[in-house]
């Protein structure tokens, strides 16, 4: 006789340190997108993805409180979501959890975190005011550099409704390619397990409710206050778009890459995140021992603070900085 | 308890310690470095600035039509900033603001509050 299934049978043991918050960051990174994927279904309702009217049906759903507020905790909340998938990846890389069995799940969180970059450049074109219309313009350039399909991939972004291809790809497209990625990553999370503390073996357990109350806990947190800022400080609707002019800038994310194009110019723009996520692929390659305290396990840490410090330092040098004209 | 484990997270500890202070030198230093790196930028060229819209839609020769476009005439001339400070004024934000304020004060009550443990040793 087979065995009878209850929702105990779910509520399954877990090693202790789940109840940590690095050990959270990527469930309440989860609660993230779920929030998104609704404040972004219910402002679908109201937006108008045209080119003329686009920005016009932004600024009417941004004249009601409840719509600046939708529409600033949705902006908001992605380049928070942004900045957990980076806390979840620093996690991974300091306690070496790309290893073995692991290494799988390293490179769809890689893919999920292209994924949700590509979600907030497209994010920021919709609404189609200068911001998106910069962002857009740098995404043709880069193109149209790509070798045999640059050109008609160009053409097409060209020729049909600018915004309607890009909220088709931000609501369809991408939602679709995440959950491709999502459920593996979830699914090898499941058979792998929650990854050991380095050097420290698992003596007590949890149940799974109480991690997952830590996670909806922190997420309480987290996207209480955001959701506060988002009505505090409304996301800005810039005027435009005005062709011939540069006066924004990019999502602090998108900040680094600002850096390196006032350096070697629009062109090149696309070769940094490439270079970027080829030193990720190769992090599981590098450091593929067992050891937690090998040398090469501190060179790859130490390489990671040093990048991300200079990536951070690139962010707040073209933050207090004014604008500069690229294309 | 496995001692060789214990004294392995000791080292664990000590290392970790290590990175943390070293880890301060270098973010004040990347902090500094900006007003070293900040760049020369001369005046941009003066450029004719044309309305990207319009500039589509002539190049289209349709007006692209749709079924929800009943934004009013006089909402399209104000600006945002405008528009956000005049919302900005009503209850509704008051209402907004203090449900966040709850939900923040919730989920750090939930996590901090003493709570009785039940944890399952494995042995």
């Amino acid at each position: 006789m087979g065995k009878k299934w209850s929702l105990k049978d779910f509520n399954y043991p877990v090693p202790e340190h789940a109840k940590q918050f690095g050990y959270a960051v990527g469930g309440v990174t989860f609660v993230g997108f779920i929030l998104l994927i609704i404040t972004g279904i219910v402002m679908t309702f109201f937006f108008t993805p045209t080119v003329d009217k686009a920005r016009d049906s932004v600024l009417a759903l941004s004249s009601t409180p409840w719509g600046l507020w939708l529409r600033s905790f949705h902006r908001w909340l992605a380049e928070t979501v942004v900045f957990l998938i980076i806390l979840h990846m620093t996690r991974i890389v300091f306690t070496g959890s790309y290893r073995g069995s692991r290494k799988t799940n390293w490179f769809f969180g890689i893919g999920l975190l292209v994924i949700a970059l590509t979600f907030l450049f497209t994010g920021t074109v919709v609404k189609w005011d200068q911001e998106g219309y910069e962002a857009y313009r740098h995404a043709v350039e880069q193109v149209e550099l790509l070798p045999a399909i640059g050109v008609p991939i160009s053409a097409f972004l060209q020729a049909t409704s600018v915004v309607m291809t890009m909220f088709v790809t931000h609501t369809i497209v991408l939602p679709l390619l995440f959950l491709l990625f999502l459920i593996p990553h979830l699914v090898l999370m499941k058979l792998n397990g929650l990854s050991p503390l380095p050097g420290k073996k698992v003596t007590r357990e949890i149940k799974l409710s109480k991690h997952i109350g830590k996670i909806f806990g922190w997420s309480f947190v987290i996207y209480g206050f955001i959701s506060y800022l988002a009505m505090q400080f409304p996301a800005v609707l810039y005027p435009g778009p005005y062709t011939g002019i540069e006066m924004t800038k990019p999502p602090y994310i998108f900040l680094v890459l600002y850096q390196f194009e006032d350096w070697f110019g629009v062109k090149y723009l696309s070769v940094f995140p490439l270079l970027i996520i080829i030193g990720l692929v190769l992090i599981p390659y590098i450091d593929s021992k067992r050891d937690d305290y090998s040398i090469t396990r501190k060179i790859v840490v130490w390489t990671y603070i040093i990048i991300m410090a200079i990536f951070i330092t690139f962010m707040i040098h073209v933050a207090i900085n004014p604008p500069v004209k690229h294309l | 308890m496995d001692k060789s484990n214990y004294i392995q997270y000791s080292n664990l500890k000590r290392w970790f310690y290590m990175l943390k202070g070293n880890f301060l030198v270098l973010i004040i230093c990347m902090v500094f470095m900006p007003m070293v790196m900040r760049a020369q930028s001369g005046e941009a060229p003066k450029e004719k600035v044309e309305k990207v819209t319009e500039k589509m839609l002539e190049k289209k020769e349709q007006p692209q039509s749709d079924s929800a476009g009943q934004t009013e005439d006089t909402q399209r001339k104000k600006d945002f900033a405008e528009i956000s400070k005049a919302v900005d004024k009503g209850t509704v934000p008051t209402v907004i603001k203090a449900l966040s304020l709850a939900a923040f004060i919730a989920g750090l009550a939930f996590l901090y509050l003493p709570k009785k443990k039940k944890e399952v040793s494995i042995g």
